[in-house]
């Protein structure tokens, strides 16, 4: 009985070495790995590589694009848009102010007003400074935004604010037109 | 010295194989066996394997079509292998999304014609160790889910902050990315929780906040300000395993919309195989040709003064659409044949039980079930309830015979469940009393499925009686809806992980089919029954219409 025991774990030791050694197998891929080994740089663009080079992250990450907010645009008023989206309208909206008149006020035309709430002209050095250092209701972003996330938000409040819920941006994406 | 432990690691790898065959070890299905299963898919394919030639199991491989931008993703085996379906012979880019401890590789104008063998890919890893540094590449990449197992804190502050800040409105990267100091984030907190009407633009709500619940808001405050505050560090991450088996026989599609910035909210098929769709922050409702990825959109009337967007939608067997709008709180019939619509202000916003036996509409309001009439609007039939003021979502049942909805408030916190034949109604408290059940569905057997912001699904048992929560193998999850399919198989999105899951009632098995993305903010889901498997649908919150299609 024990002989024919020995015979069958013999049998299976030797189907399972077949198996091991037919292709394709995880030994097969190891062994053709030793001759034609390459890292993903070398036959692609590693995103990551990528992203040191350019100062960018992943163009195909969705995540990526909107932790970084630049769905919208890479620079400039374009992203400042996904910034003020993302960061200011859920307070500084028509509809809030609607229901509450103590809430956060437009930013529709800001620099088209003598002052701001606080009495200090408006200029970028002010509006920057309202950001960074908020006020009694504003929280204060100055470890939230970059030098660069400044300069792209600026951009859009001077020259293209505010978000248009009725006409949302076009997705340069999408295909199907 | 590497060729000392590549040569040790084949021998235990054949070693392990041995094993695999001893007879003490075929009891259980091991990865590989399974993932030697054959589905022939017929379009491209390739290997994926590491520096060290090995096999990647789980890597996502994508290609996104030049003409299109619809993205098609598939998951390597045991044996690193993939398989397109057949795809329209063109251009693509040729990618592999989230591989988190890997670069991600990219390839740009790849030329497909049928079933080509691609190029192999081979992945170097971002790091020596498990843990990840916190590149921006990396943390981009993280689920929710991730975030939170990595990040400092007890238990009861990792909880609470799922509570009060995993309703569904935003992945945790908004939290993640965040530097306050306690001040800002006190102002903040306030602003989440104190304004109404999910994008805050409703008026400030209760005043004062009940005892218990400042307590809890002091916690999160406090942990907030400790873990992200102005000089937060991120710490190395760890990040969850790999789909393996069951769950990497599945074709993921994505789709583009028109608009960047706009929120899906819910999807819905017709009988033509088009994916109707609202949009929840823009006038919108859209409609998607899966074949060719165009979308057809119509404009929806504006109510003045009132933040415009759609919330649920149907689409009857007649092919007229059905959906309600958020803020401006009505119900409306849209027609695709005349391009019209029809208006019923109802006062409520959110989720309407539409049978598609009958035709009825039902919703819960001010403790009564009420049925709707379709052409005003307006209640004409009422059931008091005892405890649940109102349910977040309402749905019936596949014979139009009962009608249930979820209950997530901390008062009672539970499912309503009623027979529309014997007029019973009854209101079901949770087991745990913190499931947070949102929106759901009935499975073929009359059962309800709710899914949980609690992190569980819950499930009602209509002849046993007694509600059971499930709980999914990732941690940290939330949901926000369940669509039972044709089988009973219950499908949700796991708001926090990246995921799609797919669980069996009769083995009480999960499969967790991973997305190409970190998030799957499914605010419904879709099934097409009239495929074999069946058909997942669900629409991003981050703009963009979703597939699922398992192999098995």
């Amino acid at each position: 009985m024990n002989s024919w025991k020995h015979f069958g774990l013999l049998l299976i030791l030797l189907a399972s070495l077949i198996a091991v050694l037919s292709e394709p197998s995880r030994h097969a891929l190891a062994q053709e790995s030793q001759q034609d080994s390459k890292p993903a740089k070398q036959e692609g663009k590693s995103a990551a590589e990528k992203s040191q080079d350019a100062g960018q992250i992943d163009d195909y990450q969705r995540s990526a694009q909107i932790l970084y907010m630049q769905r919208m645009g890479k620079t400039g008023a374009d992203r400042g848009q996904e910034i003020y989206y993302t960061k200011c309208w859920i307070c500084h909206n028509d509809y809030t102010r609607k229901v509450d008149p103590k809430a956060a006020p437009t930013l529709k035309g800001l620099y088209t007003r003598n002052k701001l709430m606080s009495g200090d002209p408006v200029n970028d050095e002010t509006v920057t400074k309202q950001i960074k250092e908020g006020s009694a209701g504003m929280p204060s972003y100055k470890a939230v935004l970059s030098d660069k996330d400044m300069a792209d938000l600026l951009a859009y409040l001077r020259e293209k604010c505010c978000w248009d819920e009725m006409n949302p941006a076009a997705n340069s994406r999408y295909r199907g037109q | 010295m590497k060729e000392a432990h590549l040569r040790i690691c084949r021998t235990l790898f054949v070693c392990g194989s041995l094993l695999i065959i001893h007879p003490a070890a075929r009891s259980a299905t091991s990865p590989a066996d399974v993932s030697q299963k054959k589905i022939i898919l017929g379009g491209p394919r390739g290997i994926v394997r590491n520096t060290a030639g090995y096999p990647i199991e789980g890597m996502m491989v994508q290609l996104i079509s030049q003409k299109t931008s619809i993205r098609t993703t598939v998951y390597t085996n045991a044996l690193g292998q993939y398989e397109f379906p057949k795809l329209e012979t063109g251009s693509y880019i040729l990618r592999t999304p989230r591989a988190l401890e890997y670069q991600t590789y990219e390839k740009q104008g790849v030329s497909i014609d049928g079933a080509n063998k691609l190029d192999d890919i081979v992945m170097e890893r971002v790091s020596e160790n498990e843990f990840l540094p916190p590149t921006p590449s990396v943390l981009s990449q993280l689920s929710d889910a991730e975030w939170l197992y990595n990040i400092p804190g007890t238990g009861q502050e990792k909880r609470i902050f799922s509570n009060y800040c995993g309703a569904g409105c935003h992945t945790y990267q908004m939290q993640m990315r965040s530097r306050f100091d306690e001040r800002s984030w006190r102002l903040i907190v306030h602003r989440m929780l104190d304004y109404g009407g999910r994008i805050l633009v409703g008026p400030p709500g209760r005043n004062p906040v009940p005892p218990d619940e400042q307590q809890e808001r002091e916690i999160l405050i406090k942990w907030l300000a400790r873990v992200r505050g102005p000089d937060a560090q991120n710490p190395p991450m760890k990040v969850f395993p790999r789909p393996h088996g069951a769950a990497t026989r599945a074709i993921i599609t994505e789709y583009e919309l028109p608009w960047v910035g706009v929120h899906v909210h819910d999807v819905y098929g017709d009988k033509q195989g088009n994916i109707w769709f609202t949009i929840n922050r823009s006038p919108f409702i859209g409609k998607l040709d899966p074949k060719t990825g165009k979308v057809a959109s119509w404009r929806t009337p504006v109510t003045p003064d009132k933040h415009p967007g759609g919330h649920w939608l149907q689409v009857e067997a007649d092919g007229k659409v059905w959906y309600s709008e958020t803020w401006a709180q009505n119900l409306i019939e849209f027609d695709p044949k005349t391009e019209k619509f029809r208006l019923m202000h109802t006062g409520l916003q959110g989720n309407m039980a539409l049978s598609a036996v009958d035709g009825t509409i039902w919703r819960t309001s001010d403790y009564k079930l009420n049925r709707y009439d379709r052409e005003t609007g307006k209640p004409v039939e009422s059931f008091p309830m005892q405890n649940i003021r109102e349910t977040y979502g309402n749905w019936i049942s596949w014979d139009g015979r009962y009608v249930s909805g979820g209950n997530r408030d901390r008062r009672f916190d539970g499912m309503f469940f009623f027979d529309r034949q014997t007029k019973e109604l009854k209101e079901i408290p949770s087991p745990s009393g913190s499931a947070a059940p949102s929106r759901g569905s009935f499975d073929p057997d009359g059962n309800s499925w709710a899914g949980g912001r609690g992190g569980v699904l819950l499930k009602y048992d209509r002849k046993l009686g007694i509600a059971t929560e499930y709980t999914p193998p990732t941690p940290y999850q939330t949901f926000y809806e369940t669509r039972a399919d044709k089988n009973g198989e219950i499908w949700a999105g796991e708001m926090r992980g990246g995921r799609i899951a797919r669980f069996n009632p009769h083995s009480e098995q999960w499969t967790e089919y991973v997305l190409p993305e970190p998030e799957s903010f499914d605010w419904q889901t879709y099934v097409d029954n009239s495929t074999n498997p069946v058909t997942v649908w669900y629409g991003d919150q981050y703009g963009y219409i979703v597939r699922i299609q398992p192999l098995e």
